[in-house]
């Protein structure tokens, strides 16, 4: 691929709502009881209140890129639920029993809103957490493909469905949101390699197998993500995970040959496990740290539903 | 009365295929002594496993006892008893330090005690295992081992076996002989597996995706062999009536496979099969003790209970996957005019399709059964 790509800005969103594993625990959100959870790491997490939407959350996560989505051209607006991927309120469907009821799409919301009449949209429903990788994904091939592509918004967002747990695979949930503008522009991040795996066969794995499986296919992303960059580990600077138990790390570094105080894996305690927007929360903090340097290389990966597994490898500019 | 061998635990595993050979094969007397807690009990337990020996009557004596009973052998006739091989053990890895030292160590005890009571008594040999030498690395002779043990022991049993051998060599005035086995995965060189162990319950758990990370050095060796191959060479070992001597019932490194090849040999088996290789299981991943540890306690709160389960299996054995051991079996060699290695690569990619066909030994055979089937393939 002759074209560069970059990753220009990022931004994340959370509720207000910031919430103990305790509180959690204790209001039946959790099935773990919080002394496990905080034992593995978990201490707060987000969580929206009672009628919030998960576009206004998109939409506070894009407002922080500020000039950056001028000129957009096309939004790639992923979710981890597709629930999420409809703006009709619940039970609009059921009372109507018009089908443009579970197809009022938030993408085209939030393009009409930031007003970016000049952008197509991409709605992205079915990677689950991989849903920003794969954006992103999207993103590069479109710039690569398409010369009247120029910046690309690459969204996602989900709330907890009311009800639901806000735990999953054994982690904390966090409502939340994350953006990023993907252009030719230098600045930011290059992306140096992607990669997708998906095996539908595994769709109707046991939760035993996904976990007995967890650290054979992380490792098999991180693996063939390299290959795919012609990396080796040992140049890669800085892993940037998804938020798990952080004891899951101290094993797959190991297992990798590569230091565990170069995984971002700080935000696990104050956040959980933020579904799609677990690398941008990440990148973020290790932003702060001020510890990145240009031509640092960055590697992110996700696994979720699917079962998709996705990786990216970024070279800070 | 006729001279005869004492099998203890004829009921078990190689107990049988030990007996089995002695009556089928050579029309010898034996007398066969099985594990039971009550008459009642054993009774069940002969009466399961007479129909084996039809035809063959003349040539067996039944006995039984527990190990931890004070004599369990005060049943027996010493008289014509000239040979005897101490089979009865118990010999999962996850045994209590108090079972293993109650059962295989004074058990042991017992088994020489009541040598001493036999007149006529030639040879009296412990099955013992080539794990028995436990976390000691290198060269494993076929002499003594470190009578501290100073280099530990993976699990409980290991620990037992090598206490029963020391139990042996603190008789110089008994006639002894240590055999120590090998991992018998399969009941002979077709793969077929009666006796299902930790070895077969791993295989499963990575066939049904429940474990992805393996402890160990990949180049290390495992020492594997047939239920049938230790019988005949136990059988033909206590024939020669050879005294206080050791020998390693395994094959030599050359002929060994290593945990590398093994699994890769596994995974080859696995994904012969359609539906299996659609879910991409991945290969695992080799960790260092260290960094199994930290799954063991990392998943000891949260994650799945199966996963749990699985990991706490592998853990039984999981320092043993980190020694490079060097088997002699110069003894071996040097008293089987037969002797032939097995080849273990086919052996391991037999069981592992054995295994597959069979559901991992969800569904153990009852070893009466077996001999059945030994017997009609010629142990």
């Amino acid at each position: 691929m002759s074209i560069d790509v970059y990753i220009n800005c990022q931004a994340v969103a959370f509720p207000e709502c910031l919430q103990t594993v305790e509180a959690s625990a204790a209001a039946g959100l959790t099935k773990t009881d919080a002394l496990t959870l905080r034992a593995s790491g978990f201490g707060h997490h987000r969580v929206a209140c009672a009628g919030a939407s998960c576009d206004e959350l998109a939409r506070r996560a894009v407002g922080d890129l500020g000039s950056a989505i001028m000129g957009v051209t096309t939004i790639v607006y992923a979710t981890v639920l597709p629930s999420n991927a409809n703006l009709a309120h619940q039970g609009a469907f059921e009372q109507s029993r018009d089908i443009r009821d579970v197809a009022r799409y938030p993408a085209s919301r939030l393009q009409a809103d930031l007003d970016l009449g000049q952008a197509s949209v991409i709605g992205l429903t079915q990677q689950a957490t991989t849903g920003m990788l794969g954006a992103i994904r999207i993103a590069r091939a479109l710039l690569v493909a398409e010369p009247s592509q120029s910046r690309i918004l690459c969204v996602v967002a989900d709330l907890v469905p009311p009800g639901a747990l806000y735990e999953q695979s054994f982690s904390l949930l966090s409502d939340g949101a994350s953006a990023c503008v993907v252009s030719r522009e230098p600045g930011g991040y290059r992306l140096v390699a992607n990669h997708a795996i998906t095996i539908g066969a595994l769709l109707d794995a046991s939760d035993d197998q996904i976990a007995g499986t967890h650290f054979g296919f992380c490792n098999r992303i991180i693996t063939e993500t390299l290959v795919v960059a012609g990396l080796s580990i040992q140049e890669i600077d800085w892993i940037v995970p998804q938020n798990t138990s952080p004891k899951v790390w101290q094993i797959l570094a190991r297992s990798l040959g590569f230091p565990l105080e170069r995984v971002v894996r700080w935000t696990v305690a104050d956040v959980g496990h933020v579904l799609g927007s677990d690398n941008l929360v990440n990148l973020q903090a290790l932003e702060a740290t001020g510890q990145l340097k240009s031509g640092d290389r960055l590697l992110l990966f996700m696994a979720s539903f699917g079962m998709n597994w996705q990786g990216l490898i970024l070279e800070k500019v | 009365m006729a001279s005869k061998t004492l099998i203890t635990g004829a009921g078990g595993y190689l107990g049988a295929l030990i007996a089995h050979r002695f009556v089928f094969d050579l029309n010898e007397p034996v007398l066969l002594w099985i594990h039971a807690d009550s008459e009642a009990q054993a009774a069940e337990k002969i009466a399961r496993l007479q129909p084996v020996y039809a035809g063959y009557e003349p040539l067996i004596t039944w006995g039984w006892g527990a190990l931890e009973a004070d004599d369990p052998f005060s049943r027996i006739a010493t008289e014509d008893i000239v040979a005897i091989i101490h089979c009865a053990a118990i010999y999962h890895f996850n045994i209590t330090e108090d079972v293993a030292r109650r059962v295989n160590v004074e058990g042991t005890r017992k088994v020489l005690e009541f040598a001493t009571r036999c007149p006529k008594l030639e040879h009296v040999s412990l099955l013992s295992s080539f794990y028995a030498s436990g976390l000691m690395a290198g060269i494993i002779p076929e002499a003594p081992l470190t009578p501290d043990h100073t280099d530990g022991f993976t699990n409980a049993y290991e620990r037992s076996k090598a206490s029963s051998e020391d139990e042996l060599l603190a008789r110089p005035d008994l006639p002894w002989n240590i055999y120590r086995v090998g991992l018998v995965i399969a009941d002979d060189a077709s793969g077929r597996v009666t006796q299902f162990n930790a070895f077969h319950r791993t295989l499963g758990l990575f066939h049904d995706g429940y474990l992805s990370v393996m402890p160990g050095d990949p180049d290390s060796k495992l020492y594997l062999v047939t239920g049938k191959f230790v019988a005949r060479a136990v059988v033909d070992l206590v024939r020669a009536r050879q005294r206080h001597r050791i020998v390693n019932v395994v094959h030599s490194p050359e002929h060994g496979l290593s945990t590398r090849a093994i699994i890769n040999t596994m995974f080859e088996v696995f994904e012969s099969d359609p539906q299996y290789r659609r879910l991409q299981f991945p290969r695992p991943i080799w960790t260092d003790h260290e960094g199994f540890e930290l799954l063991m306690e990392g998943l000891s709160g949260l994650g799945s209970p199966r996963v749990r389960k699985a990991l706490a299996n592998v853990a039984l054995f999981a320092r043993q996957m980190f020694v490079h051991k060097v088997a002699v079996n110069r003894n071996l060699v040097d008293s089987l005019p037969w002797y032939e290695p097995e080849n273990q690569a086919l052996l391991v990619r037999r069981t592992c399709e054995f295994l597959m066909r069979h559901q991992f030994g969800r569904a153990s055979r009852p070893i009466a059964e077996t001999i059945q089937t030994l017997s009609g393939a010629g142990v």
